[in-house]
């Protein structure tokens, strides 16, 4: 509106002048004339031109100037002007009209006849909805040519015709307007309207004059008008028009006179009752006006404060709705209010509760109340405002704006409100709502989310606005009404002066002589704080003095909350915030929450802001932003739980882990039941163990163990060698003696064991030597306890007998386990490792099955011929028919495809002793008399289909080989050779028979 | 006939031994706990032995059996005949050479002509057969065990020497 009021000032400003600049034209244009303006000069008749009529010198005859016929040419022109004016009028040529009028006017300028019809042409030749402003300057020239003639007849249009433009005339149609409102009713040229024109003219004036006072006389001139235009139309019997009467209506209530405003709007009832939407928001304000009267009628019938009875069910009521017991607070707070009409808070709450039951009338008519009997009581204008934004989806906009406005104007100090200001602004004046999205984004929170929806909303309205920021006074204190009358007067004085006259300083004058005589009045203080407050770089006065209020009464709720959110982030602002939030502010609560939370008090914020969900209510100022928040809170600590949680998962699987170490894991035996076929790698490795590890005198440990625990007189450097032995000449070594590197005796050990459990994993299984198989377990722990020795074996000399003994005593024991023992042991692993006995049966039997397949049905197959004992050999039996079928039906195959016939096989069993190595090896020589050419580099080298490939790959695995010989009597031999058991090695207990299988793996017998 | 050898002090010479083997570990052990009355040298390949057996010939030979560290062309055995009775795998083979090199190595002793007592230092106790068929061709060839003692080392020093 300020906005409006300054525009409208400079637009007046303009057209008064530019009305003055004509005026002076017109003025010095007519000094001459008198009743008449003056007549321009008839050009001179054809031939006399460029000369002046004068005296004749040269005494020729006179040319006497026919002045009457001038006079009459020129009347006649003007005439005819007039004329084809008047006609092409008639025939709606406008242009033409004006053009003709304008030539006229040119004859006999300022003629009113010739203004009027060019007023008339130019109103008609202007496009509807667009300002006449010519014929506006045509008519108001009426006024100086023809102040008694036309003028007075065409006022009426004047005013008309300025109302088509908008607030540009203002003034001068008002100052019409009054002037035809003064004439008699029915008098020629005065609009039975223009009254009503009139007041609403004066009523514009009131909404853009600065100051309350000048406003309200405006106001108070356009009821006056009104009045006397009801008094019109009663005396003509005709009803007011309604915009007359809403006009009025309107005006009253805003001179704060209801029951002229009721009646005003009553009248609507009875003389327009067809006028649905005036009537319907006429009977609104009269409900609303009732209220007022209503509440004017308890104030002076009772007024002051509330009954203890009143006082006890307010308590109760407010409890319940802290409880988000809503029945009950209603029913509390009802009985309040009916015991003790005059109490706003109850009202308030009590519109609190209706609007959470979403019973919005009953709430908007209790906020209404609460506002009527407390006229600045912030909290209630904010919750009324947002109800009226939230709940009407924008049909009650202007409500909410009002409000919200007061509210802000009432505390300054919640930036929020300027965001709610924003979005509602919005949709009325653009200007404005960027404003207040600028000062939310100045004066807000940083971390406020709604900063993001204010900066797109900026960017959305981004036009060129004037900026102005008018001055909005504070407002008088709520509990100025209950004051002593003397001290009420001084504190309304120094309101007065600050806010009507900008006298800050003798407002405050005012106030600090009342304090003299008023000294403990935490009203006059408070309202000395908002005083100074107001004033650029004086917040620290007014917390001055707002803490002295406090000194007197320290229950202020508002007062603690005013300065715990200008203190801020400090110990003192925080306190202040927690006292306000204790004495009921949940603007106060949601701050402190804030404030912890971004001081990472996470918990204690937490409970705060659910302590404020549960007080607030949706028409609080930070109920949006606190839902944000506890979103937000509720994602935080579910990230720190979910953090936490698989902390715990990690610390607690430390010790599952080791847990698992010490189970999982198979001994050696399980592998082998598991994967037989890994147990040629196994083997090697055993043996390997056996023969490297222990041919390294592992039982010299006894040998040394003796010597020192009989003192002899080379222990010390036996027990010196063997530590070097055992772990390796380098110091490192002593430093970490299970590290398992290939040093020493030790070391290699480690890397057999670590060899081991390749292989495991290679069959998919996962040893666990150290804690699962008794044989590695007891080895393991004996290198082990001697390697913690380690040291006292280098240097045994300088122990003393104790260690001595101690030592001789480990080493001992060690050298039990590692030695026969452990021999012993490995041995017996590897020798019950899967045997399978090849002899004849066997190979007759594998046999038959090859010969009797589908592919040799129509063959006629001789039987097989075979030869020799066989030998016991260490492989998987299932591999070894797999071989040996393979070989058998290739060679069968070979055979019926190449071979004369009679088709048959021979197989020899040979027994070979390699000289050098004196190991045993079986041969099994097939024997086949088919031609086709087979050789060790086709069998070797895969060449060969058939499932030979298959059986070098599988031959390989258990050392065997395959080659292709020459055989007396045959055409060829395929010879599969095996490294044959020893006798030992092949005891019976584990012997293999031909087709059935059957691992027979041993379980250490480590004296278990 | 070589001079009589005993470990007995002050009485003949002591016995000569060499010991053949791809580290240190025999020559160690035996130098400290059975050093008494016997003296060593120390071969590290066959070939090496070889070569020593014509610059002293020793009493007696202490033979390891697996060379898993001595360079592979110090390795003896015929490489092409290990490979094809090992289908071709190279490295099958290789092991098989370096796990019985102290047979490879005593055949080369023998075709060099030494025909003195040798100790193979392996437990031939699980493999009799093997050794039965060794030492049928070799009865010069003795064995002791990995986990034998100083003790039984030395007395299966003496009694070889004694029978060789």
């Amino acid at each position: 509106m300020a906005i409006e009021a300054q525009r409208r000032g400079r637009g007046g400003g303009a057209r008064a002048l530019l009305m003055g600049v004509v005026l002076a034209l017109l003025g010095l244009s007519s000094a001459e004339l008198g009743a008449a303006p003056p007549r321009d000069k008839l050009p001179a008749p054809d031939g006399a031109e460029d000369s002046l009529p004068g005296v004749d010198d040269s005494g020729e005859a006179e040319v006497v100037v026919d002045q009457v016929s001038l006079e009459q040419q020129r009347e006649h022109a003007f005439a005819d002007h007039l004329g084809r004016a008047r006609r092409a009028t008639q025939q709606r040529r406008w242009s033409e009209a004006i053009s003709e009028y304008s030539a006229a006017l040119g004859l006999h300028e300022g003629d009113a006849e010739a203004l009027r019809g060019r007023a008339q042409a130019h109103r008609r030749a202007t496009p509807a909805g667009r300002c006449p402003r010519l014929a506006i300057e045509d008519l108001t020239l009426l006024e100086v040519y023809d102040p008694r003639g036309l003028w007075l007849s065409e006022r009426a249009n004047v005013v008309a015709w300025m109302g088509e433009c908008g607030d540009v005339y203002a003034k001068e149609r008002l100052a019409i307007a009054e002037q035809l409102a003064e004439l008699e009713p029915g008098e020629f040229g005065r609009p039975d309207d223009i009254r009503v024109v009139a007041a609403q003219l004066r009523a514009a004036e009131a909404e853009v004059t600065r100051g309350e006072l000048p406003a309200r006389r405006h106001r108070e001139a356009a009821v006056a008008q009104l009045e006397a235009y009801r008094a019109e139309c009663l005396t003509r019997e005709v009803m007011p028009e309604l915009a007359a009467l809403e006009l009025e209506g309107e005006l009253n209530r805003k001179l704060e006179q209801p029951q002229a405003a009721v009646a005003a709007y009553e009248r609507i009832l009875i003389a327009h009752p067809d006028e649905l939407d005036a009537v319907r928001q006429a009977k609104k304000r009269i409900d609303e006006l009732q209220i007022q009267l209503a509440v004017a009628e308890i104030q002076e019938l009772q007024g002051g404060k509330p009954t203890p009875e009143a006082e006890a069910a307010y308590n109760r009521g407010l409890a319940a709705l802290r409880r988000r017991d809503l029945s009950r607070a209603r029913s509390e707070l009802e009985q309040a209010v009916e015991d003790s009409p005059w109490y706003p808070r109850a009202h308030y709450y009590l519109g609190e509760v209706y609007a959470r039951s979403e019973r919005f009338p009953a709430a908007i008519e209790s906020f209404k109340k609460a506002i009527a009997m407390e006229r600045y009581d912030y909290a209630t204008h904010m919750a009324l405002g947002l109800l009226y934004k939230k709940e009407f989806s924008g049909s009650e906009d202007e409500q909410a704006r009002t409000h919200l406005d007061m509210a802000l104007r009432l505390r300054p100090d919640l930036h929020v409100l300027h965001f709610h200001l924003g979005e509602l602004y919005v949709r009325s004046d653009k200007g404005l709502a960027i404003e207040h999205f600028r000062e939310y984004l100045e004066f807000g929170d940083a971390d406020d989310p709604k900063r993001t929806a204010a900066r797109e909303a900026i960017a959305a309205l981004e036009r060129d606005v004037e900026e102005s920021v008018p001055f909005v006074p504070p407002l008088v204190p709520s509990d100025v009404g209950r004051l002593d009358p003397e001290l009420h007067r001084l504190i309304s004085e120094a309101y007065v002066l600050g806010a009507e006259h900008g006298d800050w300083d003798r407002a405050e004058k005012l106030l600090l002589q009342a304090r003299e005589k008023f000294p403990r009045e935490t009203a006059l203080l408070n309202m000395l704080a908002l005083v100074v407050y107001v004033q650029d770089g004086r917040q620290g006065q007014a917390r001055v003095y707002w803490e002295e209020s406090l000194a007197v009464d320290t229950n202020q709720m508002e007062v603690h909350e005013r300065l715990g959110l200008m203190l801020a982030d400090s110990a003192s602002g925080r306190m202040h915030l927690r006292k306000a939030a204790e004495l009921g502010s949940v603007i106060a609560r949601y701050r402190v929450a804030k404030l912890l939370w971004d001081n990472f008090e996470l918990w204690s914020a937490s409970e705060q802001l659910d302590v404020y969900l549960l007080e607030a209510g949706p028409y609080d100022v930070y109920w949006d932003t606190a839902q944000e928040l506890r979103a937000h809170m509720d994602s935080v600590f579910t990230k720190i739980y979910l953090a936490g949680g698989v902390g715990l998962v990690v610390l607690l699987s430390f010790p599952f882990a080791l847990i698992w170490r010490r189970v999982r894991g198979a001994s050696l035996p399980q592998l082998l039941e598991r994967s037989p076929s890994c147990f040629p790698d196994v083997a090697r490795i055993l043996s390997l163990i056996r023969h490297e590890i222990l041919k390294h005198n592992t039982a010299f440990l006894s040998d040394v163990g003796r010597a020192l625990e009989l003192d002899e007189p080379d222990a010390d450097a036996r027990a010196t060698l063997l530590a070097r032995r055992l772990f390796g000449d380098t110091a490192n070594s002593e430093g970490d003696p299970h590290r398992g590197e290939r040093r020493g005796i030790y070391g290699r050990f480690l890397a057999y064991v670590g060899e081991l459990e390749q292989v495991a994993r290679g069959h998919g299984v996962t040893l666990n030597l150290r804690r699962k198989d008794p044989t590695f377990k007891a080895m393991l722990r004996a290198f082990e306890d001697v390697a913690v020795k380690a040291k006292w074996l280098r240097h045994p000399g300088g122990l003393s007998s104790t260690k001595s003994l101690e030592l001789a005593k480990v080493l001992l024991r060690a050298g039990d386990v590692l030695g026969r023992r452990a021999f012993d042991r490995l041995s017996d692993v590897i020798r019950s490792l899967c045997i399978a006995r090849v002899d004849a049966e066997f190979i007759a039997a594998v046999y038959e099955e090859v010969a009797t397949e589908d592919k040799f049905v129509a063959v006629d197959i001789a039987p097989l011929v075979i030869e020799g004992e066989g030998e016991k050999v260490r492989i998987f039996p299932s591999d070894l028919h797999d071989i040996l079928s393979n070989v058998l039906r290739n060679s069968l195959m070979s055979s019926v495809m190449y071979a004369e016939p009679p088709i048959g096989l021979g197989v020899e069993l040979a027994t070979e002793v390699d000289d050098i190595t004196g190991l045993t090896s079986l041969a099994i020589r097939i024997k086949d008399r088919s031609p086709e050419r087979l050789t060790n580099e086709m069998l070797r080298g895969r060449y060969v289909e058939r499932g030979m490939g298959i059986t070098a790959d599988l031959l390989s695995r258990y050392d065997g080989s395959i080659a292709v010989e020459p055989e007396a009597g045959w055409e060829k031999a395929v010879v599969l050779r095996f490294f044959a058991l020893d006798e030992d090695d092949a005891s019976p207990d584990h012997s293999q028979r031909s087709g059935e299988y059957k691992v027979a793996p041993t379980a250490s017998p480590l004296g278990a | 006939m070589p001079p009589k050898n005993t470990m007995d002090s002050g009485q003949d010479r002591p016995i000569k031994v060499l010991v053949v083997e791809d580290g240190d570990e025999y020559i160690t052990n035996l130098t400290t706990f059975v050093a008494e009355g016997v003296s060593y040298r120390q071969a590290k390949s066959g070939g090496r032995a070889c070569e020593m057996l014509l610059d002293e010939l020793p009493d007696l030979v202490f033979l390891d059996m697996r060379f898993d560290r001595t360079p592979v062309e110090e390795l003896l055995g015929d490489m092409v005949q290990l490979t094809g009775r090992f289908n071709g795998d190279i490295g099958r083979a290789r092991r098989f050479q370096q796990d019985n090199q102290g047979l490879f190595i005593l055949r080369a002793l023998r075709d060099a002509g030494f025909r003195r007592p040798v100790i193979l230092s392996y437990d031939f106790g699980v493999e009799e057969k093997r050794f039965r068929a060794l030492s049928s061709k070799d009865p010069a060839l003795h064995y002791c065990p990995d986990y034998a003692d100083a003790k039984v080392i030395r007395q299966t020093i003496l009694a070889a020497v004694a029978a060789g």
